[in-house]
């Protein structure tokens, strides 16, 4: 009786290659997707200097905006997708300066328990006003298009192209805009970049957005990828954070790179061991991460 | 308007169906059956629940129309046990203290019907469920607690008898990492190699993962006949939507708890179809069944499935088991009665019509059951036949039956 993933490599070499093919492809998607949250976590953390655990909370805004506009008002999903995120901008960034900027505390662990607050508020108002049962968009479902052992829907296409974009757009911003020199210059000094005269407050303005707009197009994406539910956030909490963490928390661009390597690594490792076991990888890749680059792959020393 | 004493005290007790018997009530001398109807009517069993309650009421007015039960009505009190064993146990006692029903009926969830056997088992009535886990076989219940449906102990066997019988010769498992998903996992292989046939792989997965795409590819990699499928609605549907965007191809088996109405919703009628669905089958070809599928079809413009069935089934015996017992509603007094109308020997009856005279006479009778022969076992199980469906533009269709003796076999 064949139950060892090994034992399930049937056609040699030829169908070995074809599903390692497969599992990268599959690590690449989850890993666009973990992408999505895990640059906004590390900008945030980088900037604002404590753990937003309501971050993956925003993903969650901006499925359930969107499958308001699309399911319940019945604008065509594309549409939907603008204004949900568009919504989730007008609930989110208010909703994080308030609890994050404007309350009278700064301790890190304060915002840490804050944070935790606000993403039971968030779920709570989402499961209040849609329920607990799983939702999707009205779109179909589609049929791959299949290259060898590659099959990826349209959408599946879109996802990745989207997550691209996004992040690239990200390093432009931070690389060459004024704005990204004032964001990093926060997260190196924050009290020495105020001295030098730039208007902090307006950069963590942006910077919300940025977080913000990055989670809600990533919650739209999963929700058309798989389902919508209101613990769509917390189940991916551990991700996200994974990633981020790999990557060197704070570090945008390592957060990238963080959730390609906690996708591919959670992938891959089904050739190994029983796919039950494949979150517990990316936990693992996390924990060897912070034992041998305690700031991350891409950290500095 | 005014009322007079006897108005007042008919007006007073009656309600729902006993309104119809209200002017007989005030004179009875002796009891009402009163029966509690605990069906989820919210939550995940909702839908089985809402069904069942109905045809509870349908077979209660048909009784009360017939004059009732030597001369008293069934009364039905119901409280929605909400899927939740909470909620179950709060609604059991509100009919136990409050109603003082003598039998309460219709638990569907496994957890609320062994949160509520103890509240039964306490005040000593019977108590019958549709659940399926097999502790409620060995529960404590001093013989009050009987289920019409199957156990989930001979379920693996079930499979096994129906992939043989469908001439698949390779079997692959995807199951959910929970009691269930591995308790098939543990069962099945052994079973489906008894029948001749070979797993080729076991994949468990975890719920609310951001992809599936890696366990299906795998459960898929042996190429097998059929790949058995042991999860619920939820997680049912983000695997299926993976899998039908892979175009993998593949021929699916499962639960008919998975693969419901909902799970058909959520997929698309497109992605469901030709899945084989196995679930409890109703006694097709017994009177009981007959009856039972004329009362809701009538009410309800639809065939009465397994729920309805073993709903009527329920009833029935409850109303035959207290007029064997010349009237007497104690619990004890009906658990006394329960297999003698129900178990061999003695005449074969399906309807009220054709078991009351009988049953008045002091003659034995065997009630043939809606949803099966209801013949219960030292632990209060029935033995259930089982339906093979296959999803055809959305719907079930059914196949064929799997006997419950060609299960035993295997």
């Amino acid at each position: 009786m064949g139950t060892g993933p090994r034992d399930q490599v049937h056609g040699g070499v030829g169908q070995l290659i074809g599903e390692l093919v497969h599992l990268t492809v599959t690590g690449i998607l989850v890993a666009s997707l973990l992408a999505l949250g895990a640059v906004g976590l590390s900008l945030t953390f980088g900037v604002a200097r404590f753990a937003n655990v309501a971050h993956p909370d925003f993903m969650m805004l901006g499925a359930y905006a969107t499958f308001a506009f699309n399911a319940l008002v019945g604008v065509p999903f594309w549409w939907a997708a603008l204004l949900g995120i568009g919504a989730a901008l007008l609930v989110g960034v208010p909703v994080a300066r308030l609890a994050y900027d404007k309350l009278p505390v700064t301790g890190t662990v304060q915002l840490l328990v804050i944070s935790i607050g606000v993403s039971f508020i968030l779920r709570h108002a989402v499961l209040f006003a849609f329920g607990s049962s799983l939702l999707q968009f009205s779109v179909p479902l589609q049929r791959p298009y299949v290259w060898g052992p590659v099959r990826l829907t349209p959408y599946q296409l879109l996802t990745l192209a989207v997550a691209a974009v996004l992040v690239l757009a990200v390093h432009l911003l931070l690389s060459r805009t004024k704005l990204g020199r004032v964001l990093r210059a926060i997260a190196d000094n924050a009290v020495l970049t105020e001295i030098a005269g730039a208007d902090v407050g307006r950069a963590r303005l942006a910077m919300w957005f940025i977080a913000v707009l990055l989670a809600a197009t990533g919650g739209v994406l999963f929700g058309l990828n798989l389902v919508i539910q209101p613990n769509m956030g917390w189940d991916l909490v551990i991700p996200i954070f994974s990633a981020a963490i790999v990557g060197g928390i704070g570090n945008p661009y390592g957060a990238m790179g963080g959730a390609l390597v906690i996708g591919l690594a959670q992938e891959w490792s089904t050739l190994l061991i029983p796919a039950s076991y494949k979150e517990a990888i990316a936990f693992g890749a996390m924990a060897l991460c912070l034992m041998f680059r305690p700031r991350g792959l891409w950290g500095g020393a | 308007m005014t009322l007079n004493r006897r108005q007042f005290l008919a007006t007073g007790l009656a309600g729902g169906t006993a309104a119809l018997v209200g002017g007989r009530l005030a004179h009875a001398q002796s009891e009402a059956l009163r029966i509690g109807v605990l069906t989820p009517l919210t939550g995940g069993g909702a839908v089985y629940g809402t069904t069942m309650s109905r045809m509870y009421t349908l077979l209660a007015d048909e009784i009360n129309k017939a004059g009732g039960i030597a001369g008293k009505p069934i009364q039905l009190f119901t409280e929605d046990a909400q899927t939740n064993p909470d909620a179950g146990v709060r609604g059991a006692r509100k009919l136990v203290d409050v109603n003082k029903v003598h039998a309460i009926v219709g638990t569907w969830s496994s957890a609320v019907t062994l949160a509520v056997a103890p509240v039964a088992v306490q005040a000593r009535i019977p108590h019958f469920c549709v659940s399926s886990s097999p502790a409620i076989s060995t529960f404590k219940d001093d013989d009050f607690l009987y289920r019409t449906a199957y156990s989930q102990a001979v379920i693996s066997s079930v499979y096994a008898t129906t992939a043989q019988k469908l001439g698949y010769k390779t079997a692959a498992l995807l199951i959910l990492n929970n009691p269930y998903g591995i308790g098939l996992g543990d069962s099945f292989p052994a079973r489906f190699e008894k029948a001749g046939g070979k797993v080729t792989g076991k994949v468990i997965y975890n719920p609310n993962q951001s992809s599936y795409r890696s366990e299906i590819q795998q459960a898929l990699a042996g190429k097998p006949d059929v790949i058995l499928f042991g999860g619920y609605t939820p997680d049912g549907i983000q695997v299926f939507k993976e899998w039908f965007q892979l175009g993998l191809g593949g021929t699916w088996m499962g639960p008919g708890f998975a693969f419901d109405q909902k799970f058909v919703q959520g997929i698309g009628a497109q992605a469901a179809e030709g899945i084989i669905v196995v679930e409890g089958a109703p006694n097709l070809t017994s009177s009981a069944y007959k009856n039972a599928n004329k009362l809701f079809s009538a009410a309800h413009k639809d065939e009465a499935d397994f729920f309805a069935a073993m709903a009527y089934d329920h009833l029935m015996i409850l109303a035959l088991a207290a007029l064997a017992a010349k009237g007497d509603t104690a619990g004890d007094a009906l658990k006394a009665n329960i297999r003698k109308v129900s178990n061999p020997p003695g005449k074969v009856v399906g309807s009220w019509a054709d078991a009351a005279g009988p049953v008045n006479a002091g003659e034995k009778v065997n009630y043939e059951g809606a949803s099966s022969a209801v013949d219960f076992d030292e632990n209060g199980d029935a033995k259930t036949d089982f339906g093979v469906y296959r999803i055809k533009s959305g719907k079930w269709a059914l196949d064929r039956v799997i006997k419950y003796t060609e299960v035993s076999a295997s």
